[in-house]
């Protein structure tokens, strides 16, 4: 499969990046490492007519940090977030994460920026134009009938990036940034919830910053990945766990995110509840990894039958705080 | 003295093939080549009322649509001559989803697919049956006008039901296997043209010979008229028996004589090339108390899909190798292979022998569980030796390693105290799997020679010309080191010139693991006879009788008296001043006899490959996920003409083995690429300890047999049985995948 054919631009420095994305009118698509988007094009699902590349753009590279937070570059690749020591020290569900993305080959081009703002994804959607040259246009190519589950009136892709959750259960935020102006907003709301058009993100805006809070205290984070085979595979449901506790080994706070369970990561927001104040035993966690089952929403439009990715749901969301909580020194 | 067998040389396109310097199929191209695209069928089963082709010839950049009326030969084609089956654009009716119906010819990509698109045919939809037993019933709709049935195989021997009235313990099973795609490393592709009155066709194939041939009869014109030339192949599997692009490139350059360009996407790829038939295996399989088989009775029915393709080998293959390597008395096999409206199936990697291994050692396994034996130690007790009568009769008199390979995995399976354990992780568990397996080389029962030729130069170099197809498994280097060791010539003192038909002779397919031990043999029989011519020039030149010469480091000496010799290259100085050129023509066919068409006796292969496997496995009980941790894998090989090698196709197979054993599946009309048929990586491979036994053939070239498809075989039973041993639960349908384990370690969990 070839790709179409675009326009390619290519400033080195963020300020050009941010003019650039002004003057084209948000036509211009920012490509990172293009492990995602590249694939997309072959497909035919986008065709962007110009793509702005910002692999010249150093000052978005590299991981830096100071007393309080942790600031990752958004293109800083994969492979540097997963050998990084700090995070292996201290951030270890997002260097777990990071390690766990598709290959080693795709973890050196692919960073962090594009992991976040990448599509979410379906069985019936993302398939070559050979394939779906004989079918309608679902809801989420510009359609309005979904395959996966006929006679909805919405689309369930599912957002299978392996970060967020992993981010999320550390309350990281984000920097996005517009010729002019600068936010700064937590990563779930980076999410719309809509498979749709799930990336809230405005066409002349970048995401030039990841910011970690550096948690105080005693603490144990975790991200556990279910996929079919041992490299490749995006996740089919995955987990990230976040958890504090105090000298007494009881819980101070708990976060606990699945992936690959809906549009948009989804947080399980009963953990605080069930854990907070307590030890952390199997009748609590086996609490929350139903609460976890409940909340997630599986059609069946990946690689396995929703009936099954749903069970599976309990056994990673165990895993991931089990393994958080051991993870504390 | 030249030393070249038996050693570990490097590859001889290594080089090339590590710079990328070699051109594939899909790399091929001419300035100015027309591209070709295929128009196919939507419909599983149809009746073609009408193709209206005028408005796609309007598109700007169509030079020409081709539909079945513009094939000049015979529109039927398949690898197996009584079976040709298969139209290259279908005709009356289409047969399956991807089926052929017309052919466009355009300056680029872009305007062929339009001019796809905007064809249009009119179809009668007609039921389309799915299942093979179901298509066998009476009274169904015909797929073929000759009926549904393909054909059958029978394996009588003895008298089964005495055979199950001595025995002590009764197993029986139904096992069932499924489609597998040979996703070989690049898709199907080649270029065409027109030269010196002949259409000439470069492209990706295990056999070009037989494509020139049956490209011809599409063309109806004589073989000599069509040139293939196989171009860098980057894996066959099987997948490149079988006439791909190669017809529809002959048909285009026939009538447009220019040239033409093809290349299958990978989706055309999975949608329209062969798949390994899946099998229904009905197994009873009866034995006394310490273990001995008193009876086997098999009932086979695979699913060839649409067309014969390799289906009649691959039934026979199955139903002859139905006992496994294994003594049994009393034996009755039955198969059939039945026509469907799913994608065809061909040749893969072991005909059929992959997937009743997996039968076969299932029930070895029951047998030693239930017998309460040491799966090994059950293995040998039945395992033939030299001597032993197989099922059709033919007694095993050399080279039955066997045992031989049973001993070697013991021994590091006791080594390194592989047995069932709890895993680290809860709810983990350990199991080891045995798998042993046979595989007859070449061809079932039907003459298969293969040809070559050598070549003496005066500047004393050689040239070895050979049809063998090289498609990864490295004939090329095992064929030279064969020709440089008889020679007494060094490796890169040989050039190759290597299926072209135009100046190779025909060595038969790349399949059947045949090329070693057949082409092997020709290559051998060829310097045999380039020697005779030898002797017979030196008999002149010395003034002696031929049967006084003899050929040794590169001279011709006197038997009686040594100081008279004279170089090999002196002489071939001489013939060429007389413009003869010293060239040797060898053959070989393996000594077979043909099986009886109601008992299955007779003598089916010259020689057969033995090998066992132990495999160490993990079970994730709470998500179904098979980890292989270790795997050993002894083969018997004859001799290990290059034993690098050797172990590469032992790991290649092991490899190719955990995907068909754990997670391969191609269901029609759901699979359609990479993105949902998924093939192990890297990561998911085990620890890999490939050992050769050498248990040398008398007939085979320095002793050696094959291990192309061996490699495989063992693979998924091994894994199969070490699931079992982890935890309790036997898959019966492979692949084992993630759903089919959690839903019989449910099943177990409920009962
Ligand atoms: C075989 C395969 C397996 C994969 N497996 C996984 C997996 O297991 N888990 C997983 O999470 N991903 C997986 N991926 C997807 C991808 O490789 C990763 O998500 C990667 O991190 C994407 O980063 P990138 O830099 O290559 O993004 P790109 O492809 O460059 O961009 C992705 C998207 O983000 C946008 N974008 C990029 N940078 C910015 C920015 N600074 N601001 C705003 N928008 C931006 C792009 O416009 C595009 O829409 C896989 C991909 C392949 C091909
Ligand atoms: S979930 Fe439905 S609408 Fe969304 S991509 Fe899949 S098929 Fe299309």
């Amino acid at each position: 499969m070839r790709l179409p054919s675009f326009n390619y631009l290519e400033p080195i420095t963020l300020t050009d990046a941010l003019n650039l994305m002004e003057e084209y009118h948000g036509r211009a698509q920012p490509l990172a490492g293009g492990t995602e988007l590249l694939p997309r094009m072959k497909l035919g699902l986008t065709h962007p007519t110009y793509l702005m590349s910002l692999k010249e753009i150093h000052e978005l590279k590299g991981i830096k940090s100071n007393k309080n937070e942790l600031y990752i570059g958004g293109m800083t690749s994969l492979r540097e977030i997963f050998l990084s020591t700090l995070l292996q020290q201290k951030f270890l569900a997002i260097s777990e994460a990071a390690g766990s993305v598709a290959a080693p080959p795709l973890r050196n081009m692919g960073t962090i920026a594009g992991n976040l703002c990448q599509d979410t994804r379906c069985f019936f959607y993302n398939q070559s134009y050979f394939w779906r040259r004989g079918l309608k246009p679902c809801f989420k190519a510009g359609g309005n009938v979904c395959y996966a589950v006929p006679g909805s009136k919405k689309c369930f892709s599912v957002y299978q990036g392996d970060l967020a959750p992993a981010l999320i259960a550390f309350n990281a935020k984000v920097r996005i940034e517009k010729k002019g102006s600068s936010r700064i907003i937590p990563i779930e709301e980076l999410f719309s919830g809509k498979g749709e058009k799930p990336i809230v993100i405005a066409d002349d805006e970048l995401l030039t910053q990841v910011i970690v809070p550096i948690p105080e205290g005693i603490y144990g984070s975790s991200y556990r990945k279910f996929r079919l085979r041992n490299a490749l595979d995006y996740p089919l449901v995955s987990a990230a766990a976040f958890l504090a506790i105090d000298s007494e080994k009881k819980v101070k706070s708990v976060k606990v995110v699945l992936g690959a369970a809906g549009p948009a990561p989804v947080i399980v927001k009963e953990a605080e509840d069930i854990l907070k104040g307590k030890k952390v035993e199997e009748s609590a966690i086996n609490e929350i990894a139903e609460a976890a089952y409940k909340r997630a929403q599986m059609v069946d439009n990946l690689g396995l039958p929703a009936s099954y990715r749903k069970k599976m749901v309990r056994v990673f969301t165990k895993r991931a705080i089990e393994n958080a909580f051991n993870s504390i020194k | 003295m030249v030393d070249f067998v038996g050693k570990d040389i490097l590859r001889v396109d290594a080089f090339d093939k590590a710079l990328g310097s070699i051109l594939y199929g899909p790399d091929q191209n001419i300035e100015g080549a027309l591209w070709l695209l295929a128009k196919r069928s939507p419909y599983p089963h149809a009746r073609i009322l009408s193709i209206d082709t005028s408005q796609a010839e309007t598109i700007d950049g169509v030079v020409r649509i081709f539909t079945a009326a513009d094939i000049p030969g015979e529109n039927s084609f398949g690898i197996i001559p009584v079976t040709k089956d298969q139209t290259l654009l279908a005709k009356d009716k289409v047969r399956y989803i991807g089926d052929a119906v017309a052919l466009v010819a355009a300056y680029d990509l872009k305007s062929a697919k339009e001019a796809v698109d905007k064809i249009k045919v009119n179809y009668e939809e007609l039921p389309a049956i799915y299942d093979p037993e179901e298509s066998l019933k009476k009274g169904r709709i015909l797929i073929h006008e000759k009926g549904n049935l393909l054909c059958s195989s029978r394996i009588i021997k003895g008298d089964i039901e005495k055979g199950f009235s001595n025995a002590d313990i009764i197993i029986e099973r139904e096992y069932r296997t499924s489609r597998l795609e040979h996703l070989s490393l690049e898709p199907e592709g080649g270029i065409g043209y027109f030269e010196d009155g002949r259409i000439v066709i470069i492209a990706s194939t295990q056999n070009p010979h037989y494509d020139r041939d049956d490209v011809a009869r599409l063309l109806g014109l004589s073989p000599d008229k069509v040139r293939v030339i196989q171009c860098g192949t980057g894996g066959g599997f099987g997948g490149k028996l079988d006439i791909s692009v190669q017809g529809f490139i002959g048909l285009a350059v026939y009538h447009l004589k220019r040239a033409v360009r093809m290349v299958y996407s990978r989706e055309e790829s999975f949608l329209t090339t062969a798949k390994r038939h899946p099998l229904i295996m009905r197994y009873k399989t009866g034995a006394k108390k310490d273990g001995k088989l008193t009876a086997v009775k098999v009932d086979i029915i695979g699913d060839t899909g649409a067309y014969a393709s390799y289906g009649l080998a691959v039934i026979m293959r199955a139903t002859v190798h139905a006992t496994g390597p294994y003594e049994v008395e009393n034996v009755y096999v039955d198969g059939k292979m039945a026509y469907t409206n799913l994608p065809w199936c061909g040749a893969m990697r072991g005909f059929g022998v992959p997937q009743i291994a997996f039968a076969h050692e299932s029930q070895m396994d029951i047998l030693a569980h239930e017998l309460n034996i040491d799966p090994i130690d059950i293995r040998l007790i039945n395992a033939f030796k030299k001597g032993s009568v197989t099922a059709t009769g033919q007694r095993l008199d050399h080279s039955v390693g066997i045992k031989e390979s049973l001993y070697k995995i013991k021994e590091i399976r006791d080594k390194y105290s592989w047995s069932k354990k709890k895993g680290e992780r809860l709810g983990t568990y350990i199991g080891v799997g045995v798998g042993s397996m046979w595989y007859g080389i070449g061809n079932t029962g039907v003459p298969n020679p293969s040809t070559a030729q050598v070549e003496l130069l005066p500047d004393g170099s050689a040239i070895l010309y050979t049809g063998a197809a090289e498609i990864g498994q490295g004939s090329d280097t095992i064929l030279l080191q064969i020709a440089s060791q008889r020679l007494g010539i060094a490796i890169d003192r040989i050039k190759l010139v290597r299926g072209d038909t135009l100046y190779t002779t025909n060595a038969g397919a790349t399949s059947a693991s045949r090329q070693t031990y057949i082409s092997g043999n020709a290559v051998m029989d060829s310097i045999d006879h380039l020697e005779d011519i030898l002797k017979a020039e030196a008999s002149e030149q010395m003034d002696l009788p031929s049967s006084e010469l003899i050929v040794k480091d590169g001279k011709i000496f006197s038997i009686k008296d040594s100081s008279k010799s004279i170089d090999i290259f002196e002489l071939v100085k001489i013939c060429n001043k007389n413009k003869v050129r010293v060239i040797g023509e060898g053959r070989f066919d393996p000594p077979t006899i043909k099986l009886d068409p109601e008992t299955g006796q007779g003598v089916p292969y010259a020689t057969y490959a033995f090998a066992s496997q132990v495999s160490r496995v993990e079970v994730d009980t709470f998500t179904g996920f098979i980890k292989v941790l270790n795997s050993a894998s002894a083969h018997d090989v004859g001799k290990a003409i290059n034993p690098k090698m050797v172990k590469g196709q032992i790991t290649s197979g092991v490899a190719m083995g955990i995907g068909m054993a754990l997670m391969e599946e191609f269901v029609p009309n759901k699979t359609k690429s990479l993105k949902d048929y998924y093939i192990p990586t890297s990561m998911d491979m085990p620890e890999i300890i490939p050992i050769i036994v050498e248990d040398k053939e008398p007939t085979g070239p320095f002793g050696a047999k094959g291990v192309g498809e061996p490699a495989l075989i063992p693979t998924a039973p091994a894994i199969i049985n070490g699931i079992y041993d982890a935890v309790g639960v036997r898959i019966t349908h492979l692949p084992a995948n993630l759903e089919r384990v959690i839903g019989e370690l449910l099943k177990k969990e409920g009962a």
